[in-house]
């Protein structure tokens, strides 16, 4: 059996070699992945010759595809720019949601020193590798987190995760009634995305002193974890809880089924989320989320279009570091058929 | 001679079924602690949230036993749940197709690690490890990487309905898959020589025992759990999200081992998992209730673990000297 294995692993390499000998064309975008980072590639050339006259402008855009958001946000930005250019190629890499990804990602591309443009997010001051990077030719932008310490060395396109936070809850501080009872879906612990939501939270719900947190806990953005969590709170604090703060849609969500399962109408409480994705817009739909902040895919690929467009006409170079921020934005029952027709046209629609 | 056989008894009671005790003095101390804990929809709640824990618990049990491990159990259950579900929709709506498809994908997820495990000799550890990362991938291509929300008009019914508006199905589901587990490991010569090939390898070829078959099926029959685990996870969430059941393979675990399954293979009841499941739950829930804090709920859950571990060892310990 071993010997046999061996026989046909050894025939699969000599296969591989000639395969590999024998390609003319520049290797493909895809045949760069790192050993830290899985790719996904899709080129965006639509001349299907791009590549052959040596004008590709390529784009390294590290995501998580295991965070719902990013990884619509990616697919978004991706098609954003397939549309907008004949010779872009973007090349997804997928973090896992792990930070220790994010440097072995930065010295890949460092390494290939071929490309045009960096998009990814990150936790740590990667100042030297941005730099490294950037005198490959490569303009580097940081987004969905804002870091002080990649002031003036990045651009950084953001939108204020504290916004998210606080209009979700100044919406929910509008609709509560008097002596209103709340809980608080928290995201991961020690995440700045959900530290900050919390803050927003918070500050927002102050606002109204009549307002009480009952509890809240971390529920790491599951809805396995929140209906389990809100199954305990019910039990717990009964029908006293007139308000659900949740910082994504997805815990909402677990919330909800854990009403349902309670025999409490879900559309009686004051229920928010954060994300506005397709099942949340959904949700809104259907009278059982109030409302739900985004920061808006489209807006993110936007800006990244005039990045390439400027960089492309030498209105800017790799050096760039002019940062962009988008305004969180609200969806509610009243604006909620603008979204899923825009999820429909996206073919995200379900 | 009576004080000797008196302590080896005890040894032996306590290692049997200290599970079973500690789990009732300390379902006794929660009720002092918090009114609501000993009221009958919050048992219910707990063997509710505790069902998918328990289905990887009787999983794992099988593997542990005999001597072997899955850590690829989180990414199979969540696989199969999207399996379950895409049948479910694709076949009008039929949960029972909905279930053997979930069954059918950990049967042949696990085939493959049973199969790298038992012909290449590779540590169970690595090979499931090495799957946990390719099943993960598998599922969010399956997914597209998007939660899939719309199941469909029942889909929940396994995971959240109840039969006769009494009983949930879910708890029901784990009863009877307790109780099939129960009947292979006692009563069937496969259990029994999972207990050989997991208790002493060596001793288990002597006798004539086909190590690599043993294995194999002890893999199958995990997957057949692990895959109905899968289900009751997507029908409790009532979605298919390729990012879920993440480190399930651990609580399963944990459930096995504080339910009296030696780590080492070769002891434990088809119970100890479902006790097992039970005190997870139970702790969660009662810290829950007391509104303990996010973070301190964490250490106790590592603290229980360590303390089921080391109770097993230490028991373990004493059977060897006497």
């Amino acid at each position: 059996m071993k010997k046999t294995l061996a026989l046909i692993l050894a025939a699969l390499m000599i296969l591989t070699l000639f395969a590999g000998c024998s390609k003319d064309e520049p290797a493909a975008a895809d045949d760069t992945s790192a050993d830290t980072a899985q790719t996904d590639t899709d080129t965006s050339e639509t001349d299907g010759d791009a590549s052959e006259t040596g004008d590709v402008f390529k784009v390294a855009w590290q995501h998580n595809w295991s965070d719902q958001w990013h990884h619509q946000t990616a697919l978004v930005g991706e098609m954003r720019m397939e549309e907008a250019f004949d010779n872009v190629e973007v090349t997804l890499f997928d973090s896992k949601g792990d930070a220790g990804n994010i440097v072995p990602f930065l010295e890949q591309l460092i390494m290939e020193g071929d490309w045009d443009l960096c998009i990814y997010g990150t936790y740590s001051d990667d100042s030297e590798y941005i730099k490294k990077l950037q005198d490959t030719g490569c303009n580097v932008i940081c987004y969905a987190i804002e870091w002080d310490f990649l002031k003036g060395v990045c651009s950084t396109f953001v939108c204020s995760e504290y916004d998210l936070g606080y209009l979700a809850a100044t919406r929910a501080a509008e609709l509560l009634p008097e002596n209103a009872n709340v809980v608080v879906l928290r995201g991961a612990e020690g995440y700045s995305g959900s530290i900050l939501r919390g803050e927003g939270f918070a500050d927002a719900l102050a606002e109204r002193d009549d307002i009480t947190v009952l509890d809240e806990k971390f529920c790491s953005f599951d809805k396995a974890k929140a209906m389990t969590q809100m199954e305990d709170w019910i039990t717990r604090f009964g029908t006293d809880i007139d308000g659900i703060l949740s910082e994504n849609d997805a815990m909402a969500l677990g919330a909800i089924e854990a009403l349902n399962m309670a025999g409490i109408d879900a559309a009686s409480l004051v229920i928010t989320g954060i994300d506005a994705l397709y099942e949340g817009c959904v949700a809104i739909k259907e009278g059982l989320i109030d409302v739900s902040a985004y920061q808006s895919s489209d807006l993110y690929a936007e800006g990244f279009i005039d990045r390439i467009e400027k960089l492309q006409s030498g209105e800017v170079d790799a050096y760039c570091t002019d940062d962009m921020v988008f305004e969180a934005q609200m969806v509610t029952v009243d604006n909620v058929d603008e979204m899923i027709a825009r999820y429909e046209e996206l073919g995200m629609a379900q | 001679m009576i004080v000797r056989l008196s302590r080896e008894r005890t040894i032996n009671f306590v290692a049997k079924y200290s599970i079973y005790v500690i789990t009732l003095l300390f379902m006794i101390v929660c009720a002092f602690l918090n009114h609501n804990f000993l009221t009958g929809n919050n048992l219910i709640n707990i063997l509710r949230q505790v069902t998918v824990y328990a289905m990887i618990g009787f999983a794992q049990s099988i593997l542990i036993i005999s001597g072997n491990l899955d850590l690829c159990a989180g990414s199979t259950c969540c696989f199969a749940g999207l399996i379950g579900l895409f049948a479910y929709q694709a076949t009008g709506e039929s949960l029972v197709v909905g279930c053997l498809a979930a069954m059918a994908s950990g049967v042949v997820i696990n085939a493959f690690s049973g199969s790298v495990v038992a012909f290449f000799n590779l540590p169970p550890f690595v090979a499931t490890l090495g799957m946990q990362m390719a099943i993960r991938g598998l599922c969010y291509i399956v997914t597209g990487g998007a939660m899939i929300s719309q199941t469909g008009e029942n889909f929940r019914y396994l995971g959240q309905g109840f039969i006769f508006d009494v009983i949930p199905v879910s708890i029901v589901v784990m009863l009877v898959f307790a109780v099939l587990l129960w009947v292979i490991l006692d009563r069937t010569v496969l259990g029994r020589n999972f207990y050989a090939v997991g208790g002493n390898r060596e001793a288990a070829r002597a006798c004539g025992i086909n190590l690599k078959k043993y294995t194999i099926y002890a893999f199958l029959l995990s997957g057949v759990f692990v895959g109905m685990s899968g289900m009751l996870y997507a029908s409790r969430v009532n979605a298919g999200m390729p990012s879920g059941a993440q480190g399930y393979e651990g609580q399963g675990i944990a459930a096995t081992v504080i339910g009296g399954i030696g780590f080492a293979g070769g002891t434990g009841s088809a119970w100890g998992a479902i006790v097992g499941a039970i005190v997870l739950g139970i702790i969660t829930n009662i810290l829950n209730l007391l509104g303990v804090d996010s973070y301190v709920q964490q250490i106790v859950n590592g603290l229980v673990i360590v303390f089921a571990v080391g109770l097993d060892t230490f028991t373990r310990g004493l059977r060897t000297s006497q």
